[in-house]
């Protein structure tokens, strides 16, 4: 037992390095894909970018044209990176809101909110914060605040009314500050309130301003950290969410290296300060995938059986049986050249009109281009065909199927030099279509199936074969 | 449509490739003088080789001699070879003639000739048989008239493709 253990470290040790070198195996630099043209074969980072909230509303004001503005600019100057696939708040909130309909953790949600207003309206104050609380909680966790924000503080205000009213001052002020962080714009009218209700509600207010500006704001980057939240938003690659502030803009950054925030301060010059942003915030986001990084030139031979027919003939549709023989070149850019032979031989027709079974060779070069997905590639090729047949001898006649020509038949029977057709061996070339799939079992060895068909545009003798088409089945070495 | 009808007929001929396109083909020997039946024993009974291509079915129908206590099919009580013309089968039905036999029959059955038969063939024999079972039962007719009722069963062995060898082997 002991002496196997060297070997197996060994062979971790061997995979591991393998691994390593995989890892870091990158045929371009990231800076040369960027500053080029993409390849066709390359898959952008996808970024997911959610509406963004004005923080400047928190003040009352109505909202610095030039700071709304500022959102939009830093949107446009991340859509300069052509290795990022951005979609806009409002592409965002539309894929949103078709997923959250479809959610059944959403549903719960709305009929939580729903109970929580019903024992609001019941005095039921206790009950109505709990139920209220369990709502948002689960709207947190799809961060539904950032899509309909004004429903969510709406919410809140309720809650925190239901705390006021049952004496929990503390708790009522931490709605307030929760519902006005969601949705800064977010007022009560002083007319219609009650005045112990607004006067709570505007000291959050003005609680929250003070706190506001010392630090850059992670309330929003804590809220997204809200457990649950990883599995609903699975399918968003990267997620940026924007705070708009009175002198800068607030990111954060949710990429597959985590939670990052990056605030920019304006200086007057919005289209230079966001591009700045942006090229930070371009710094923390992947490249984007080659998918042809893996692609390289190979050659294989394989060999095959084969099932195939000429769909037209005199006698209707004849099956052939063979082998078949390729070999496969296949370029870096997914050129791929082929040749094949087979050697078939033909099966009987229905009526037995042939006498005898045809040997078929055929010869197949092709060119085309294939593509690869994982172990598994099709390709499509066209070519030339050319193929030779073998003595065919034809009679309509039964006597003449039956007996042969050293039988005593009476010639009123079977005459074999009238009754029989014979045509001598000949050449048939015509174009020809291959479609391929290969299926890589090992590092060497592949499995290919195709289908091919042709059609004689020359024949040496007017035999009337015609449309041979073929399936083919076997295995292929990778030789280098 | 004028390519793919052709592969989906293939795809189905090859599935049903042992069909019934091919029934009836290989040896069937006249089943005769059963304990049982009152009918008396023919002097003469009948072999036939088919072959069935689709509608279409050929051989040769060989005569031989009954001996009564011994297997009548061997070649050496065999008296008459025709060959079959107009053969045709359809449903579960078999109808055919025969060209004038390579015959050997003598006029006078008491000679000394014991191998040949004491009666020729008619020149104008017929067969209409159809399927029972696994046997082929029908009507033997000379020209237009009935002549018996007969019956064949079918035997393994090599089907004969010719009449000038008739005498020849054991």
């Amino acid at each position: 037992m002991t002496h196997r253990q060297p070997t197996m470290v060994l062979c971790i040790l061997s995979a591991m390095m393998g691994m390593c070198v995989y890892a870091h195996a990158k045929k371009q630099a990231d800076i040369d894909i960027l500053n080029g043209t993409l390849p066709d074969a390359f898959r952008r980072s996808t970024i997911t970018i959610f509406p963004a909230i004005d923080d400047r509303r928190l003040r009352g004001l109505p909202g610095d044209p030039s700071s709304i503005n500022s959102a939009r600019v830093l949107i446009e100057q991340l859509k300069r990176y052509q290795n990022l696939r951005v979609y806009g708040p409002n592409q965002t909130r539309k894929r949103l809101t078709i997923r959250l309909r479809k959610s059944a953790d959403f549903r719960k949600a709305q009929r939580l909110a729903r109970q929580g207003k019903k024992a609001f309206e019941d005095v039921r104050l206790a009950e109505s914060s709990r139920l209220i609380g369990q709502a948002i909680a689960q709207y947190s966790r799809l961060r539904y605040q950032l899509i309909n924000p004004t429903a969510v503080a709406k919410l809140l205000v309720m809650q925190g009314q239901a705390l006021l009213e049952d004496k929990k001052i503390l708790d009522a002020s931490h709605a307030f500050s929760r519902a006005l962080q969601i949705d800064p714009s977010y007022r009560l009218n002083r007319d219609l309130e009650h005045p112990k209700l607004f006067n709570a509600f505007e000291n959050a207010r003005i609680s929250l301003l003070r706190q506001h500006s010392k630090s850059l704001n992670m309330d929003l980057g804590q809220q997204l950290d809200t457990p649950g939240t990883k599995d609903f938003y699975r399918w968003v690659e990267n997620a940026i969410y924007i705070k708009v502030r009175k002198n800068g803009v607030d990111v954060i950054i949710d990429s597959p290296r985590g939670l990052q925030g990056e605030r920019q301060r304006l200086s007057g010059n919005i289209v230079d300060d966001m591009n700045r942003l942006a090229s930070r915030i371009f710094s923390t986001l992947p490249v984007g995938t080659s998918r042809s990084t893996d692609r390289k030139r190979a050659s294989t031979a394989d060999v095959s059986m084969s099932l195939g027919m000429h769909a037209v003939t005199p006698v209707g549709p004849l099956t052939n049986y063979g082998i078949n023989t390729t070999v496969r070149l296949l370029s870096a850019d997914g050129f791929l050249l082929k040749l094949g032979g087979t050697v078939a031989l033909s099966g009987r027709d229905y009526h037995e009109h042939l006498r005898q079974s045809i040997v078929l060779g055929q010869v197949n070069l092709n060119g085309g281009f294939q593509w690869l997905w994982q172990r598994i590639g099709f390709a499509i090729l066209v070519g030339v065909q050319v193929d030779r047949m073998g003595q065919i001898e034809i009679t309509t006649n039964p006597a003449c199927k039956y007996f042969s020509p050293t039988s005593d038949v009476p010639t009123t029977l079977c005459d074999y030099n009238l009754d029989m057709t014979r045509i001598d061996p000949s050449w048939s070339v015509g174009p020809n279509l291959a479609l391929e799939t290969q299926i890589k079992l090992f590092k060497r060895i592949s499995m290919f199936g195709r289908l091919q068909a042709a059609v004689y545009l020359y024949t040496s003798s007017d035999h009337e074969f015609n449309w041979p088409i073929s399936g083919l089945f076997g295995m292929g070495y990778h030789l280098n | 449509m004028r390519v793919i009808f052709p592969i989906i007929a293939c795809i189905g001929f090859t599935t049903i490739s042992c069909g019934s396109e091919r029934n009836y083909s290989g040896i069937w020997r006249e089943d005769f003088c059963l304990p049982d039946e009152s009918q008396a024993c023919p002097e003469t009974v009948y072999e036939l080789h088919l072959g069935r291509y689709g509608e279409d079915v050929t051989g040769v129908v060989v005569r031989y001699r009954n001996q009564p206590g011994l297997n009548s099919f061997q070649r050496s009580f065999s008296c008459g070879c025709s060959f079959i013309q107009a053969g045709l089968s359809r449903d579960e039905s078999v109808s055919f003639s025969t060209l004038k036999a390579h015959e050997s029959c003598v006029s006078d059955p008491s000679g000394p000739d014991t191998v040949q038969c004491s009666t020729c063939e008619c020149d104008d024999r017929r067969f209409v048989l159809s399927a029972d079972d696994d046997l082929l039962v029908g009507t033997l007719y000379c020209g237009s008239s009935v002549e018996r009722t007969v019956r064949f069963v079918q035997t393994q062995g090599r089907t004969r493709r010719q009449c000038a060898d008739l005498k020849d082997g054991p």
